[in-house]
């Protein structure tokens, strides 16, 4: 299956990933009225003062979806996308799934007058995640397991010829 | 392979989904004690306020246990089980097995979960007090109290506290009596208790708290009141002589592994079942899961009962897994866990709010105005116990440290920051 991939290393902390992110899933075209309704599914945390991108791997064993007890939160068998979105009237906001997950990437939203829990749904209703496309160096992307092993081969040998570069 | 899984409840469907995954051509069979297909025991609470359709009760599709190959076996109650002959006696005669009500096995699962404690008081008997346990407890408060304006639930724990907010929002005068002083006593620390007690009188809730109840008792003229409005109310009595009236009571005063066809002396029971890493039982070829099992809490290190939802699917998959002859040696989890949220405040509270005679650190955020209050208890540099309240972001890369015994010696001091999340902590979990 396809997931998203994170080269933290690439990444400048521009935070288009987070704006695109929001966007899409408030079906905005402006950011400012839904900058604080529309929480971001992926997250941008600091590390050494370095910028991280942070976003759910729909784990093969999901905490998330164990701990579901309304059966909203599902993986998808075909796809592999964790979400709640495939029957969102389930969620009713009990926040277990918060609770289990260890990488804290799923985030409570008052959706009317009831609550929901919101995370990466790889953008299955656009077709193509948001963040993604909004990345200007590369730092997520959208592949398979083999794809992604080549990228960062692609990567390194790029660095390696930096690397050499500046020392001549 | 012949599997036979008592109780059809989180863990009992978590195993036998995972068993069809691990073996495609065993025979599982589900004897209930109920008649309804998978429904979630945390929304019995929701259930009651009339505003929840039956159908988002059941967490899984009507064509569930056909759709697996599952047989289940609905009003069956398990009255006995012989574990030297492998066989099942149930209540209900079925006429689908050749035994009658009776059902071999080869491995079974007992996951037949929790039952309500109803604590012993004078005249409850004689009255018709209310519990939530099942659908069937959970329809029958929901259908008489229609006709009831004032309502008492004893007990200021989770379900009292769920069942309160949920009765109130169907428009009855709730009464919330807790014998201990502050609600929750048992996942929050004081704070947090009354952060969480204020928004239930702020709703419009009566709470009594440091409160017994002594009696239930007819109010005098009870008789004719009943024959003039074909409804009499019940007096519920107070330790300090307070008389409170009450048009239903429910009783929320915890619950207990539900063992009550367990009359072998083979299998040894101390809290709950007690299971070995592989959730085998003392009995061969016997497993446990969910609610009636004691498990080993990862914080405290002790036996205890841990009746929640997440942790009875984890053992339900794992004595799945060993059923299926797939040794996987299960991790200790914590056994207290809990999310909910009471008027507009979300929480998530962990492990252990006080570790008698140990030292403890706390680190505290505190935020009166956003109704923000979180907690990390520290000892020996490994998280115990956290409560977040009002703010629940990250709150499970906290529990993912404490969960693993993660020494945060070095960011201890960061755990509450706003910028604080699982990249920083990523080499620990």
């Amino acid at each position: 299956m396809k997931r998203i991939y994170v080269i933290k290393e690439k990444c400048t902390g521009c935070m288009n990933c987070v704006v695109a992110c929001q966007k899409s899933h408030a079906n905005s075209e402006f950011y400012a009225p839904i900058r604080d309704s529309e929480p971001s599914r992926i997250y941008l945390q600091a590390v050494d003062k370095s910028p991280v991108p942070l976003v759910c791997r729909h784990c093969d064993e999901p905490a998330c979806v164990k701990a579901c007890m309304t059966g909203a939160m599902r993986k998808d068998e075909e796809t592999g996308i964790v979400s709640n979105e495939f029957n969102i009237n389930k969620c009713v906001g009990c926040w277990m799934c918060v609770m289990a997950c260890p990488f804290g990437v799923i985030s409570p939203k008052q959706d009317g007058d009831r609550k929901i829990a919101v995370k990466c749904d790889m953008c299955m209703k656009r077709g193509y995640p948001a963040c993604i496309e909004s990345c200007p160096t590369g730092a997520i992307v959208y592949m398979d397991e083999n794809e992604f092993g080549e990228y960062k081969r692609q990567i390194s040998a790029e660095s390696d010829v930096e690397q050499q570069g500046g020392g001549q | 392979m012949n599997y036979v899984i008592i109780g059809n409840g989180a863990a009992g469907i978590a195993a036998a989904e995972k068993l069809r995954k691990l073996d495609s051509k065993c025979n599982i069979t589900i004897l209930s004690a109920e008649s309804y297909s998978a429904y979630s025991k945390c929304l019995l609470a929701d259930y009651i306020s009339g505003q929840m359709l039956e159908e988002k009760m059941y967490y899984r599709d009507k064509n569930f246990y056909e759709r697996k190959g599952i047989q289940i076996y609905y009003n069956h109650k398990v009255v006995n089980i012989d574990f030297k002959a492998k066989i099942i006696t149930t209540e209900s005669p079925s006429s689908f097995c050749e035994n009658g009500s009776m059902f071999g096995y080869d491995r079974l699962l007992i996951a037949s979960g929790s039952t309500p404690i109803l604590p012993k008081i004078r005249g409850m008997k004689e009255t018709n007090a209310y519990h939530l346990g099942t659908f069937d407890d959970a329809k029958k408060i929901l259908a008489d109290s229609k006709k009831a304006r004032k309502i008492i639930v004893i007990g200021g724990g989770y379900v009292g506290l769920e069942a309160a907010f949920n009765l109130y929002k169907n428009g009855k005068e709730v009464t919330i009596i807790e014998c201990f002083s502050r609600l929750l006593q048992n996942q929050l620390d004081e704070k947090a208790s009354v952060i969480i007690q204020n928004a239930v009188q702020e709703e419009g809730i009566r709470l009594i708290l440091n409160a017994k109840v002594v009696e239930v008792a007819k109010p005098v003229f009870s008789g004719i009141a009943k024959v003039f409005t074909g409804n009499s109310s019940d007096v519920v009595v107070l330790d300090d002589g307070r008389r409170l009236k009450a048009d239903m009571i429910i009783m929320a005063a915890g619950s207990k592994p539900n063992l009550s066809f367990i009359n072998e002396k083979n299998l040894t029971i101390k809290k709950g079942i007690l299971v070995d890493k592989y959730m085998q039982t003392s009995v061969r070829d016997v497993y446990a899961a969910g609610d009636v099992v004691e498990s080993i809490d990862a914080v405290t290190g002790t036996g205890t009962l841990s009746p929640i939802w997440p942790n009875a699917v984890i053992q339900g998959e794992y004595a799945a897994y060993n059923m299926a002859g797939l040794q996987k040696e299960f991790t200790d989890l914590i056994s207290s866990q809990n999310a909910s949220e009471f008027r507009e405040i979300p929480m998530i509270a962990m492990g252990v709010m006080e570790l008698q005679g140990h030292k403890v650190e706390e680190y505290i955020d505190y935020r009166p105005i956003g109704k923000i209050y979180r907690k990390v208890l520290i000892k020996d540099d490994i998280i115990v116990g956290m409560v977040f309240l009002g703010d629940i972001k990250n709150a499970g890369v906290i529990g993912a440290l404490m969960k693993k015994r993660a020494n945060v010696n070095k960011i201890k001091n960061n755990l509450l920051n706003a910028n604080f999340g699982f990249s920083e902590v990523a080499s620990l979990i």
